[in-house]
């Protein structure tokens, strides 16, 4: 029976042997994400997740903004499943919302018109002579670290808790769009509510604000970034989500998709450029990170390693709160040698050692 | 570093907040002319109207306008009214049409 | 068996001890039957016994279910209080009335008269109903009237801010509802003057989609809570509720007329939660079942035109009151007027054939 409240609302996540699939938009932005996510999945669970180079985008985001036709990404995806069920694989571990969603939609549209699954099966065997068989469980990266956010936290030295104080940070969660809101069975608690973020950080000692724009659409959008002129849209969409959590004075931003992420991230250095005005009391702006940022703190990972120096809100305030121990010097010694400083915003403060 | 130019700005929010309490000068108009709490929002006022034909003028969403606190724009566009009454005639509430205008129109800045 | 084996002095059985079913055994009563009256609950009353005061004039709800009890129990109806019948066995022209595995007695005709049941607003997720405390129903609402719950909001609240939402499972083809429940707009409307008189500095509003003020005198006191209690009507359904500032809750509309969304901090929103059905009727051959109802369950059906109340396909079957569809108390009370008159013909023509 369907239940009541999608509060009550949970879903089955496999436990293990996995086919993991990247996203376009983390890998570029938060290049140690999906690093960090598997090294947590495989060498502190001991999970089997495996992975194919030859995966490729999903063309989600073309698709959304009408540049890749239907039949395309139908054999674009069917491709991505024929490398699954070549590995032996039947549970699909997507790492992006937006792609995430596009496996929803296909899987969906396949159920209720076989005749466009047997196009697409047709389509990829003649085009690269694949075959393909269909998942049998479809997961995002974020509904596997809620699955097993207590062996996490078992394993973590840190809380989300402020050493000094032992008040337990604020965080407000922003669960992307094509997670829930398009097929609301297929993630923890719906639509409505969510629970894949605000159970993580909960499970962590956080303490979840269900701020008023909490449903309210980051403005990612698609093509309403792709163009500069549209940006202010998306622009304009955060700027309300901003302001509505403003009041409750959070500690951190919790995402599931990179594409939130980063919006929420970057739209905060812009918004403080353009109006002068920052979100957060010290003109710090608010820290954001994803499921698999906090996962990968917690559990001890270093911060530079993950890649936090690539966010645009500064990290260090919420590290200190946390009391994870960094090396603030080590912040731009990147693998091929010492990092120029970036350049500093007019408004939002940084801190570049 | 120097203002970079995005070559985007954000919007304002457009949606009205009731929590606002009434500004003072909309609670003495609605005071001076209680009728207008009658206002059912039927628009048979701003169908008759003969300046509605060619203004923005609707006084129904006048009354709506001047609840969400549009003081300038309620101003503005009451100065449309030619005060023939037709409004009133037809306006089965009876609401002081003509009056609630007057006091509409004087929220308006007086022209130079 | 034949027509004439019921028992005469179990000629109609009443399902349901509410207005209707009440109001039912009246009349019959009164006409020379004898009635008894099954009621699943200890005390008669039904809905009824949950309201503070009735719109259109405000009369006391507990005047009316008093003065209603009094004749019940002055014309010595025989009451079967805490006995809930979950089926209709057809035996001969009459019934056998069953709780699970027990009978709980025989009659020639059967009215049903068990009302309706109140929308679980709990399904409106986008409310928050059952997760935020300042959320109710317009039932908890008389409750509140009645002292028998708190207010949602402190004491020191002289200026609540206060939001009633139309149509709260009424109108609503994705929670299986499709019919307007009928009195939740004038009970609105009478909820929101008696918050204004409890609380003079409070704002407060209702959100309407289209105020059907059917019943006599309903559109005067619309009237009269827009201009002399400053009820402020918005036509736009709320979209969302979600916690505010400090204990109050923030809501989303459209106001439609102006074209703009709206957001407003509420202490208390109150959601209308229409009637819907209190059971689903199952019928066989010779077997008539009272089941939960299911998504998208109807009302009883009935036969003919006006004031119908004999259930479609069953012969001695009847139906008063909210069970075939919202109704105002007045409605109720002239439908079992209406119903008895049925039920009258039809047990004369059974005595007709029996005679004969
Ligand atoms: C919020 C609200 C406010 C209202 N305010 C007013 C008002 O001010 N004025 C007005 O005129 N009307 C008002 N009404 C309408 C009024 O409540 C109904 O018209 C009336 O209650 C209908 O009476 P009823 O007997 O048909 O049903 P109910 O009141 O529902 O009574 C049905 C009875 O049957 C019993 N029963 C149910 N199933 C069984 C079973 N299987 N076996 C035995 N017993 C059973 C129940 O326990 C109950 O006692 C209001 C309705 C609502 C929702
Ligand atoms: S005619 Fe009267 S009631 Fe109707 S909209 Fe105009 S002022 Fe309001
Ligand atoms: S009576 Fe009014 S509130 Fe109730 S369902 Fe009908 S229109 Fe909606």
């Amino acid at each position: 029976m369907t239940p009541l409240l999608w509060k009550d609302y949970q879903k089955e996540v496999p436990d293990n042997h996995y086919f993991f699939v990247r996203s376009c938009i983390r890998q570029t932005f938060f290049p140690g994400a999906e690093a960090a996510l598997l090294d947590i999945l495989r060498n502190s669970l001991g999970l089997d997740v495996f992975e194919d180079r030859r995966h490729t985008t999903c063309t989600g985001i073309a698709y959304h903004c009408d540049l890749v036709p239907l039949e395309t990404i139908m054999t674009v995806i069917a491709r991505q499943l024929s490398l699954m069920t070549e590995a032996g694989y039947r549970h699909l571990l997507v790492s992006c919302v937006t792609s995430f969603g596009i496996y929803l939609e296909m899987l969906d549209m396949w159920q209720h018109h076989p005749e466009m699954l047997e196009q697409t099966r047709e389509a990829l065997w003649k085009s690269t002579r694949r075959s393909f068989e269909l998942p049998v469980a479809l997961v995002h990266t974020s509904d596997l670290v809620y699955h097993l956010r207590k062996p996490i936290a078992d394993r973590s030295p840190h809380r989300l808790v402020d050493k000094s104080t032992q008040r337990a940070l604020r965080v407000v969660d922003h669960v992307g769009c094509h997670y829930a809101k398009i097929f609301p069975a297929g993630g923890f608690g719906g639509a409505e509510f969510p629970s894949v973020l605000s159970g993580l950080a909960e499970t962590f000692g956080g303490e979840m604000v269900d701020y008023p724009e909490r449903r309210h659409c980051c403005g990612f959008g698609f093509r309403h970034y792709l163009l500069q002129e549209n940006r202010g849209y998306s622009l304009s969409n955060s700027r309300i989500k901003f302001e509505s959590m403003e009041a409750f004075a959070p500690d951190l931003i919790l995402t599931n998709c990179p594409g939130c992420n980063m919006f929420l991230d970057r739209w905060q250095y812009t918004l403080a450029e353009m109006s002068g005005k920052t979100y957060d009391r010290e003109g710090k702006g608010i820290p954001v990170l994803s499921h698999e940022e906090l996962a990968a703190l917690m559990l001890g990972r270093d911060p530079w390693t993950l890649g936090l120096q690539m966010h645009q809100v500064q990290l260090e305030p919420l590290l200190d709160k946390i009391g994870i121990v960094y090396q603030a010097r080590q912040k731009y010694s990147m693998l091929a040698g010492a990092a120029s400083l970036p350049g500093e915003p007019s408004v939002l403060k940084v801190s570049f050692q | 570093m120097p203002k970079p130019d995005f070559g985007f700005a954000f919007a304002p929010n457009r949606a009205l907040d009731l929590s606002a309490p009434l500004l003072p000068e909309v609670q003495v108009v609605l005071e001076t002319e209680p009728s207008i709490r009658a206002c059912m929002a039927c628009g048979q006022c701003a169908a008759v109207c003969t300046a509605g034909a060619f203004t923005p003028l609707a006084f129904y969403r006048l009354v709506l306008q001047l609840r969400g606190g549009d003081v300038a724009a309620v101003g503005e566009r009451a100065r449309h009214c030619m005060l023939c009454g037709k409004c009133q005639m037809t306006c089965p509430r009876g609401v002081n049409i003509r009056n609630a205008v007057l006091l509409m129109a004087a929220l308006a800045p007086p022209k130079p | 068996m034949n027509a004439s084996e019921y028992l005469p002095k179990d000629e109609v059985a009443i399902i349901g001890g509410g207005p209707a079913g009440m109001q039912t055994a009246l009349a019959l009563s009164e006409r020379g039957f004898s009635v008894r009256i099954y009621e699943q609950k200890e005390q008669l009353g039904g809905h009824l016994k949950g309201w503070h005061h009735l719109f259109p004039h405000g009369v006391a709800a507990s005047d009316l279910l008093g003065q209603l009890k009094e004749q019940v129990l002055a014309r010595a109806v025989p009451l079967h209080l805490g006995q809930s019948v979950d089926r209709l066995q057809k035996v001969g022209a009459g019934w056998v009335l069953w709780q699970g595995e027990r009978p709980l007695g025989r009659a020639g005709v059967v009215v049903l008269a068990n009302g309706f049941a109140l929308f679980d607003a709990r399904r409106k997720e986008e409310y928050g109903y059952g997760l935020y405390p300042s959320v109710l129903t317009a039932a908890d609402l008389e409750a509140v009237f009645r002292k028998e719950q708190p207010w949602p909001f402190g004491s020191d609240r002289m200026a609540p801010q206060v939001g009633f939402v139309h149509c709260v499972g009424s109108r609503d083809l994705k929670c299986g509802s499709p019919h307007c429940s009928k009195l939740c707009c004038v009970t609105a409307v009478k909820q929101a003057m008696a918050v204004k008189s409890l609380f003079p500095e409070a704002q407060v509003y209702c959100f309407y989609m289209d105020l059907r003020m059917h019943g006599l005198e309903y559109e005067e006191l619309y009237r009269k809570a827009q201009v002399d209690y400053g009820v402020r009507f918005i036509r736009g359904r709320l979209s969302e509720a979600a916690p505010g500032q400090g204990k109050r809750l923030h809501v989303k509309a459209e106001d439609t007329l102006q074209g703009r969304p709206l957001h407003l901090q509420l202490d208390m929103l109150v959601l209308m939660s229409g009637m819907v059905p209190a059971f689903l009727l199952e019928q066989q051959e010779r077997a008539v079942f009272l089941k939960e109802p299911v998504f998208g369950s109807g009302f009883v059906p009935v036969q003919g035109l006006l004031a119908a109340g004999s259930v479609v396909q069953q012969e001695g079957l009847f139906a008063s009151g909210a069970c075939k569809g919202p109704a105002t108390l007045p409605e109720v009370f002239a439908d079992a007027a209406a119903v008895a008159r049925e039920v009258e013909q039809y047990l004369k023509s059974l005595k007709a054939v029996a005679h004969a």
